[in-house]
């Protein structure tokens, strides 16, 4: 629409038609430059299928709106996308939708403007540091139980240096802190922070080093995104806990420090033991071991006297004493033994004896009859059997004879 | 066997001769053998066991002499 619109000439009026109107609004506005506009996002559409983003912005007050387009290339170049709510700088030039006649921006370029930009900025550093590895788990050092000096980083006078002091003494009476204050917000913030850190990592006797802010908006917590306090926080070789703001407040810090705490008196509680539980504990435990002690010195004592009331214990010569007659009764047994035996075989051969002298002659020899045998042992029972002058024994009923024949009768 | 028998020995051969002799079986000459060899086997056992009784009686003697003076009385 770069021709100027030619006017229908009623008399000496002169009317432009609509489209004549708003083409001639459109040149006019071609001829202003590129402006730079600063509103909040009030309304947002972006579909996949179109080549537009429509975008409304407003000021912070919500009086004024403009409507404004951005082509979806440009639009989804931005990282992380603008949201609702967001304050921008849009360079944009005025044009006109010349079909409803209506005035828009057509922006070139978006810019966030205030926090919006902060949090992109922080974005940004975020995810250069996750890539270098600052926010491992693997890094993160475990808290001391029992520190002997926490280090403290803190504005100078703030209300949560009170909150981690109070608290943690509260817990643990005997705590000692060693406080560096600090400006935690502003130009020179983060190095004076970062040099803090420093050193109070350099004090052997520092054994945790707490870092605490109290609440604020993004921008007075931003010291605490800034990449000199994060590395700080990251070189030092005391474990750090960091305490910035309230819960929901999410600054780099905690994701370099060991140990994110919520709130600085919650800090306060991870740092120190609660000294009354932990005295609790320590007596309760006290207590049961007094109780075992006590129940195993009973029920050693019980068995002693157990054992010590039997008649084995109570008088030692019964154990003697039935020793002793148990010795008596096997002599007892050996001394009946060996003559009972003697006995037994006396007898036994008493009786084979008895009836060997009845089966032999032995009783006919005791009546007076004899047994006459030939040298050779024969039995003789006829004279014709020797000859004069032969050797013969005789036997009788006691003992026997040795003889010579000296006549034989037939 | 040595030349002495145990008094086990003897005494069984003895006993085997009684029962030879039992079973009649036997001549007069082996009756007479066996008696005569009975009675000598006798008087061997008889021996032995005389020896071992007065071993006995020397032992008890012994151990009665060592038990007194300890004994309860």
């Amino acid at each position: 629409m770069s021709a100027k619109p030619v006017p229908i000439s009623y008399g000496d009026r002169r009317v432009f038609s609509v489209s004549g109107f708003n083409q001639g609004i459109a040149w006019y506005l071609k001829r202003l430059p590129a402006v730079w506009v600063e509103g909040e996002i009030a309304e947002l559409r972006r579909n996949d299928r179109w080549g537009l983003v429509f975008i409304v912005l407003k000021d912070t007050d919500g009086r004024s709106t403009l409507s404004a387009t951005m082509t979806r290339q440009r639009f989804d170049a931005l990282e992380p996308p603008p949201q609702v709510g967001e304050r921008v700088h849009a360079l944009g030039r005025s044009e006109i939708w010349e079909r409803r006649g209506e005035l828009r921006l057509t922006v070139i370029k978006l810019e966030r403007f205030g926090v919006g930009m902060l949090l992109q900025q922080i974005e940004v550093l975020r995810a250069r540091l996750a890539a270098e590895g600052l926010f491992a788990p693997d890094r993160k050092r475990p808290l001391p139980f029992l520190p002997r000096t926490i280090g403290l980083v803190c504005g100078s006078d703030a209300a949560a240096k009170r909150d981690v002091v109070e608290t943690a003494e509260a817990r643990y009476p005997p705590a000692r802190f060693r406080v560096m204050e600090v400006p935690v917000q502003g130009a020179g913030a983060p190095a004076r922070i970062a040099g803090a850190l420093r050193l109070l990592d350099a004090d052997p006797q520092v054994d945790v080093i707490v870092v605490a802010r109290g609440g604020g908006s993004v921008e007075d917590l931003l010291a605490f995104s800034d990449e000199l306090v994060c590395r700080a926080v990251a070189a030092s070789t005391t474990p750090v806990v960091s305490a910035i703001g309230h819960e929901q407040d999410n600054p780099l810090v905690d994701l370099v420090a060991d140990v994110r705490a919520g709130t600085p008196s919650l800090a306060a509680k991870l740092i120190v033991p609660d000294h009354a539980a932990e005295t609790a504990r320590l007596d309760t435990l006290l207590a049961r071991a007094g109780r075992a002690l006590e129940g195993n010195t009973a029920r050693s004592r019980r068995l002693l006297e157990l054992l010590a009331s039997r008649p084995a214990f109570r008088s030692p010569e019964t154990w003697i004493s039935v020793r002793r007659e148990r010795l008596h009764n096997a002599a007892e047994g050996l001394r009946r033994a060996a003559p009972d035996r003697v006995q037994r075989e006396a007898l036994r051969l008493r009786h084979d004896h008895d009836r060997l002298r009845l089966l032999g002659p032995a009783a006919t020899l005791e009546r007076g009859y004899a047994i006459v045998q030939d040298a050779a042992g024969a039995v003789l029972r006829d004279a014709a059997a020797v000859a004069p002058s032969d050797d013969i024994g005789v036997r009788l009923g006691r003992g026997g004879l040795r003889a010579t024949v000296t006549e034989v009768r037939e | 066997m040595s030349d002495e028998p145990t008094f086990e020995q003897a005494r069984d051969e003895l006993e085997q001769i009684v029962r030879k002799l039992e079973d009649g079986n036997t001549t007069l000459d082996e009756a007479i053998g066996l008696w005569e060899r009975g009675e000598q086997l006798h008087a061997l056992c008889r021996a032995q066991l005389d020896q071992a009784e007065a071993r006995v009686a020397e032992l008890l003697r012994r151990m009665d002499a060592a038990e007194k003076p300890a004994g309860d009385g």
